[in-house]
């Protein structure tokens, strides 16, 4: 079943960060949400998590509105936000240890661990991780979730530009294997055309969605396909919507 | 130029301890101190200059001129032996106290005595405070009762509750203990609530989007955020209780490092006044240091975000 955000109004104060946004992210598409810095992208996405709800209108998740957070849509944020007095395989496993019931699947932890590509550090606390790494760590407590949705607010934001590619690489790649559906924010155009299925563009003051629509290259991604057409037409229209 | 890695420490610290808000930014430095425990005197070297070396040596020298220093003084009879002893003299007030003791009991009796009273009035300020604070963190209608008796007693000083103790509990240890309570109880509550507000936002989020529930987010996320800070208040409350009990002693007390100074002082017995001054500092040190050693053990990502 989608997510399906209906007429949203979020007003913070007399601020009003998003105004009528409606969206329909079907499952197992990979949506990336592009907008300038302060366009609502990351309150719409806090929406989409229940960290807050809307001032009108709803959002639902199989036809359920979404009241508050759950581990069905795990957030990557810009941060890794790991704890500092976990080690890397204790931070992972903190999402499956909160829930009541009994005992922790370490196969899976141990799983996830291989795949985001961390295994031997799994004792390293994260203060003696690079920042990439931590945000490996990041993605991993939220993978070991088996979340429907992964939602994740610029995670690569944070990153110097050779990591960041490589961990867009290995994300086209991990959503490859898991087949959730990712709803990805940016403020990079390329990033956002390169990574997503669909592709969302929004405009500031307030908050609206200008475009949706979806980006029609194949889904085996590569990076001479910045010089696509179809990927510069994208570009070029993102570009006027943005203001660049 | 030398520095001392002590001083530039606690001025890592007072920074470290207003709330951080931007929190995993990865640290450049590169971690070494975070299984090892490092001499106690020493915080370890962040370069491959061996600077604890030289700071030693500086400390060592410094130390030895202020000793050779007192003694010439002393020997030129500038001021009279009797209001400056001699560090021989000194020395030799410490042996004495040592094995014979002064005024009826031993200088290990007077230290022993000193820090029980001190383990007791400052772990009781711990046990009760960090409970206490977590709840005034939590509960608005707890911190709205507690807060105004803390907002008022926090600017009193300690030492005029005295009279009002000794009326009430005589000179007993009763009193005392209470004093180091008093003294240091809002010390440990208000650097436990400000722990609990410092909790970076994001750790509360992710957590939130895990599943965690609330008394969840509470044990496995706040309470261990609050750490680093509960600990420099401790640091901060065992000088406090430090300065209470002294205090206490020097008014209204038949032993203790306070009152071996006070009684000797009465008696012109300076050398012993110099020697209860020297050994309040050294435990008052120690004490401090045996936090920091404790902090280390639990609370290793200090200063790593």
């Amino acid at each position: 079943m989608p997510i399906v955000v209906e007429r949203v109004r979020k007003d913070f104060g007399r601020h009003r960060a998003l105004d009528d946004v409606s969206l329909t992210i079907e499952d197992g598409t990979f949506v990336t949400i592009l907008g300038a810095s302060g366009c609502g992208k990351s309150t719409l996405l806090n929406l989409i998590a229940g960290l807050s709800t809307p001032t009108k209108g709803r959002i639902l998740l199989d036809d359920v509105p979404i009241m508050k957070p759950g581990p069905d849509r795990v957030v990557v944020f810009q941060q890794p936000g790991l704890y500092p007095w976990l080690s890397l395989r204790d931070n992972i496993a903190f999402g499956l240890r909160m829930r009541r019931t009994a005992g922790i699947d370490w196969g899976r932890v141990d799983e996830v661990i291989g795949i985001m590509g961390l295994k031997g550090f799994e004792g390293h606390h994260p203060y003696e991780l690079s920042g990439g790494m931590q945000q490996r760590v990041a993605i991993a407590r939220a993978l070991v979730m088996n979340p429907r949705v992964l939602l994740m607010d610029e995670p690569f934001g944070a990153l110097d530009a050779q990591t960041r590619h490589r961990m867009q690489k290995f994300l086209l790649e991990l959503w490859g294997k898991i087949g959730a559906t990712i709803v990805f924010i940016t403020h990079d155009i390329d990033e956002a055309i390169m990574l997503g299925d669909r592709l969302v563009v929004m405009r500031a003051r307030p908050g609206r969605i200008a475009i949706e629509t979806g980006v029609p290259l194949p889904r085996a991604r590569h990076w001479d396909m910045t010089l696509d057409p179809a990927f510069l037409y994208l570009k070029r229209q993102a570009m006027a919507i943005l203001g660049e | 130029m030398t520095v001392s890695p002590e001083h530039v420490c606690d001025q890592a610290l007072a920074i470290d301890a207003s709330p951080a808000l931007g929190p995993d930014v990865p640290d450049q430095i590169p971690s070494i101190e975070a299984d090892e425990i490092p001499d106690a005197f020493e915080i370890a070297p962040r370069s491959g200059v061996p600077w604890h070396h030289v700071s030693r040596f500086t400390t060592a020298t410094v130390v030895i001129c202020a000793v050779i220093l007192w003694q010439v003084i002393s020997d030129l009879h500038v001021f009279p032996p009797i209001a400056l002893p001699s560090p021989v003299a000194v020395w030799l007030a410490f042996i004495k106290l040592l094995t014979k003791g002064y005024g009826g009991h031993s200088l290990v009796d007077d230290i022993v005595t000193s820090s029980l009273r001190i383990a007791i009035g400052f772990g009781g300020a711990v046990l009760a405070g960090v409970p206490i604070g977590l709840l005034m963190a939590r509960n608005d209608l707890v911190f709205r009762v507690i807060d105004p008796f803390l907002q008022f007693g926090r600017p009193v000083p300690p030492l005029a509750y005295i009279p009002l103790l000794v009326v009430w509990f005589g000179i007993g240890e009763l009193p005392k203990v209470l004093l180091i309570l008093v003294g240091t109880i809002p010390v440990i509550i208000i650097g436990t609530i400000s722990g609990v507000k410092a909790t970076p936002i994001l750790r509360v989020s992710v957590a939130q989007t895990l599943g965690a529930s609330e008394a969840q987010i509470f044990r496995h996320v706040i309470l261990p955020s609050a750490l680093p800070e509960i600990f420099t208040a401790m640091r901060v409350g065992i000088g406090v209780a430090w300065t209470c009990l002294v205090a206490a002693e020097l008014i209204a007390a038949d032993q203790g490092l306070g009152w071996l100074v006070q009684y000797a002082g009465q008696a012109l017995q300076v050398a012993i006044v110099i020697v209860g001054i020297i050994v309040i500092g050294i435990l008052g040190y120690a004490m401090e240091l045996t936090i920091r050693v404790i902090e280390r053990r639990v609370v290793p990502w200090r200063g790593h975000g």
